[in-house]
């Protein structure tokens, strides 16, 4: 499924790409977003943390896939019918998550978000970005950089070996 | 900067590469043909094109410099200055001073150099003769210069300019227009263009706008003016044209075929320069990373045709399709094999640097040397090709410096004072073979043996062929002090030589005869994509070790390996007692109990190794793939391969993934040696 990025962001408004983890909801910067497949075939990698599921092929490019629900320490849904993989392109770093399920795209206007509330979520509050008010419920927007932490991941490779 | 001003500088800089190695090649040949007028046209032509274009684009350092070398090189055309030995190197500094600058630039667009010595330098060999005629010549080149800036649209003026570039967006319409009228009436032509390079020098003198005269003739330059004194031009002209690193080569072979006839009648030769023309292929730039892609998805196609292959006649019954999946099959694998030979060029334009090199060593070393060149349209892959330049000016320098006896030693012995250095390339197997040789005095074994006892590399009473012997001169600390000469010895000796080409998975050999001259043998893969490999099963998993790590792969029975605790299992092959190591037990899962045991050899550093290893499946040729940024300099990990299966397996590098475990061992003791060594 290619995703649609031509309709231009506005400053107040950013579009996210909205899935669960679990039982909740999730959102990223669409534009961040490379594309989203079915999950995989992968070959386990040697020495590699339990959220590290394994490398893919995806047409040629050798691309990691993580179990985004391990990395944030979410339960996965019981339910593996609608997992998917997004793959996300993040200082050159090309990754694919695990989420339980991918929703829809959300217009995200600056007026609709609402600062991180002083509760204990689930995932370290240094993730999120913020909290998105929808019609009836709420979703996270989460802050990919430092929810992949990518320095670490690009530190990941030494530790592991 | 705007962005079209941004592109279009690049473009330049990229153009001038090429425009560049023509003008080093030309400057070269002028020192053998000094009264060649089609040679000083062509370099005009090129230092034109360079200042004309780099003024254009906005680079106002090169064009002042590429000006004042263009000043020069129009006196020695119109004969009021001798091409002299100065004069060509100081011409050389020049090139090598545009070299440095499009090298910088192409870092950052802004960078500010130091052009002045080489401006005076310039200066003093326009003046040093020709004086009194230099001086008005300046002026008016200075005032077409101003014009030319002061024209009101940029964007005209870039485009004439580019115009003048011989870039193919502009040029791919013009050129076969003026080839056909070329071969139609040459004469006519060349009277045309004689007659207006003419009429604007007068033009011009008499103070008349030329600069539009000036852009046709330069929109022409490229075909007819070349055409001017002989056919010679003619194919320097595809080399413009063409403008590709290949085709400039080819263009430089027609050229050498056509100059052999120099004396045959102009018209003749000119229908030949046309004919030849007629058969060249044309040439377009590619990036190396849309090879890849192309390269990546066809290796896609492949695999997928792979599973419909394996339906057919199974699941698939209909003839039709079944003959269509297996035509598809044969379609793909041509279509792979175009797409890998894409990335593959010829060494042409790696030995063409080699003549300045041996020009340049010679000189400084008071020697005559010459080059040959044998088997420059041998193919390699394009990222062998960018690293292999290093080493072999190394390895020249070398033959010069210390293979070459000067002159008079040479005279005295009986050779031609004029050494030769003969480099030849052809395929050998799935390698490449470059072969230098030079008829110099050889390499004394009883030299190096003596200096290698001293360095305490061997021992006094140690017996080694001759042969063995002169290999020391690749040991690291090899190089001394006292062998450091200006020109070859700048703190980098053999052994970077040695690990450059084993970097590139290669090995280099010399071999010598006393009076006779020394030869290095270097063999490399032809390719750095593409690896033979072992593909072997642990846990369950696929994983490839390349071939060339492996030694040998031999059964071990269970029970004849001892077990030390603390320490490495041991076996023992043939007398001679090797630790053992586990595969499965490395990668973090369990040994497979069993009476015998899969063992592969590796010998690569020195001392031998042993691993088991689950099974051994297949030997087959693997594309590596780079893995991606986040898992680049995992340890052990070479890369991934795509398996016929579609999913991805890992391509280990053995020595690096057991290099801690032979840590207390002599073996990786002296790994240790020799990596840090150098």
């Amino acid at each position: 499924m290619e995703l649609d990025r031509k309709e231009i962001e506005t400053e107040t408004s950013q579009r996210y790409l909205q899935f669960d983890l679990g039982n909740e909801s999730y959102a990223i910067r669409l534009l961040n977003v490379k594309e989203v497949i079915p999950v995989p075939e992968t070959t386990p990698l040697p020495d590699s943390p339990s959220h590290y599921v394994g490398i893919m092929n995806l047409r040629g490019q050798i691309i990691s896939i993580m179990d985004f629900r391990k990395k944030l320490k979410i339960t996965p849904k019981e339910d593996k019918g609608e997992e998917a993989v997004i793959i996300v392109e993040f200082e050159g770093v090309g990754i694919g998550l695990i989420v339980d399920s991918i929703n829809r795209v959300l217009n995200v206007g600056n007026d609709d978000v609402a600062e991180v509330p002083e509760v204990k979520f689930q995932v370290n509050a240094r993730y999120v970005q913020g909290v998105y008010r929808g019609e009836s419920s709420l979703t996270i927007l989460l802050d990919l950089e430092n929810a992949l932490n990518i320095s670490e991941i690009k530190g990941f490779s030494k530790q592991a070996a | 900067m705007e962005d079209f001003e941004i592109e279009l500088k690049r473009d330049f800089l990229e153009e001038s590469e090429d425009l560049l190695s023509q003008a080093e090649n030309a400057f070269l040949r002028l020192e053998e043909e000094r009264n060649s007028a089609d040679l000083l046209n062509e370099i005009f032509r090129v230092a034109h094109n360079l200042k004309g274009t780099s003024k254009a684009v906005g680079f106002d350092q090169m064009a002042q410099l590429t000006h004042v070398a263009e000043n020069l090189i129009l006196k020695l055309k119109e004969g009021q200055l001798e091409v002299s030995d100065p004069i060509v190197s100081g011409l050389l500094t020049f090139k090598d001073k545009v070299e440095e600058m499009i090298a910088g630039l192409q870092e950052d667009l802004d960078a500010v150099f130091d052009i002045d010595p080489v401006v005076q330098r310039l200066e003093e060999l326009i003046c040093g003769q020709a004086q009194e005629q230099s001086t008005p010549e300046v002026t008016v080149e200075d005032n077409e210069e101003e014009r030319v800036s002061f024209k009101a649209d940029p964007y005209e003026e870039e485009g004439e300019f580019f115009g003048a570039v011989p870039d193919g967006s502009a040029f791919e319409e013009e050129v076969p227009k003026t080839e056909a009228a070329i071969s139609q009436n040459a004469p006519e032509q060349t009277a045309e263009v004689e007659i207006s390079a003419a009429a604007i020098e007068s033009m011009r003198e008499l103070g008349l706008d030329v600069s539009e005269l000036e852009a046709a003739l330069a929109a022409k330059q490229a075909a007819p003016q070349a055409q001017e004194q002989s056919f010679s031009d003619k194919s320097d002209v595809e080399g413009l044209s063409f403008h590709n690193l290949e085709s400039l080569s080819e263009a430089r072979a027609a050229k050498e075929e056509v100059k052999a006839q120099n004396d045959a009648p102009k018209k003749e030769a000119v229908a030949k320069a046309a004919a030849t023309s007629g058969e060249k292929d044309e040439s377009i730039r590619v990036s190396l990373s849309r090879i890849d892609t192309i390269n990546n998805i066809i290796g896609e196609l492949v695999i997928l045709q792979t599973v419909l292959g394996q339906r057919r006649y199974v699941n698939i019954q209909d003839d039709l399709s079944n003959k269509s999946i297996g035509m598809m099959g044969k379609l793909f694998k041509e279509v792979q094999e175009i797409a890998m030979s894409l990335r593959m060029l010829p060494l042409k334009g790696a030995f063409q640097k080699m003549n300045r090199i041996v020009r340049d060593t010679s000189k400084a070393l008071n020697k005559d040397a010459k080059l040959i060149m044998i088997g420059e349209d041998t193919e390699v892959d394009k990222t062998v090709l960018e690293r292999i330049s290093d080493p072999l000016v190394h390895i020249i320098r070398n033959a010069v410096d210390h293979g070459l006896e000067s002159p008079e030693e040479r005279a005295a012995s009986g050779k031609d004072p004029k050494g030769n250095i003969e480099i030849m390339a052809y395929h050998e197997g799935s390698n490449l073979a470059i072969q230098i040789t030079d008829d110099g005095k050889g390499i004394d074994p009883e030299k190096i043996r003596q200096k290698a006892v001293q360095k305490g590399i061997i021992d006094e009473r140690s017996s080694l062929s001759a042969e063995e012997i002169i290999q020391f001169i690749f040991h690291p600390g090899f190089s001394t002090k006292e062998q450091v000469t200006e020109v070859s010895g700048r703190g980098v000796g053999m052994d970077v030589v040695k690990t450059n080409i084993e970097a590139l998975g290669g090995q280099v050999k010399v071999m010598s005869k006393m009076g006779e001259g020394s030869s290095f043998k270097i063999m490399i893969p032809l390719t750095l994509a593409i690896i033979e490999g072992l593909v072997v099963s642990s846990n369950d998993q696929k994983y490839v070790i390349p071939l060339s790590q492996i030694f040998e792969l031999t059964r071990v029975e269970t029970k004849s390996i001892e077990r030390f605790t603390g320490a490495a299992d041991l076996f023992t092959l043939r007398g001679e007692v090797i630790p053992l190591f586990n595969l499965n037990q490395k990668l973090g899962a369990k040994p497979v109990e069993r009476d015998n045991q899969i063992v592969i050899i590796i010998r690569g550093l020195g001392k031998p190794f042993g691993v088991s290893i689950d099974d051994a499946l297949n030997q087959q040729q693997i594309v590596i793939k780079k893995l991606g940024e986040d898992l680049k300099g995992k340890d052990g990990v070479m890369g991934s391969a795509i398996m016929s299966d579609g999913r991805p397996s890992l391509i280990l590098d053995i020595f690096e993934l057991f290099r801690g475990d032979l840590k207390e061992s002599k073996a990786h003791k002296r790994y240790k040696e020799q990596s840090h060594a150098a």
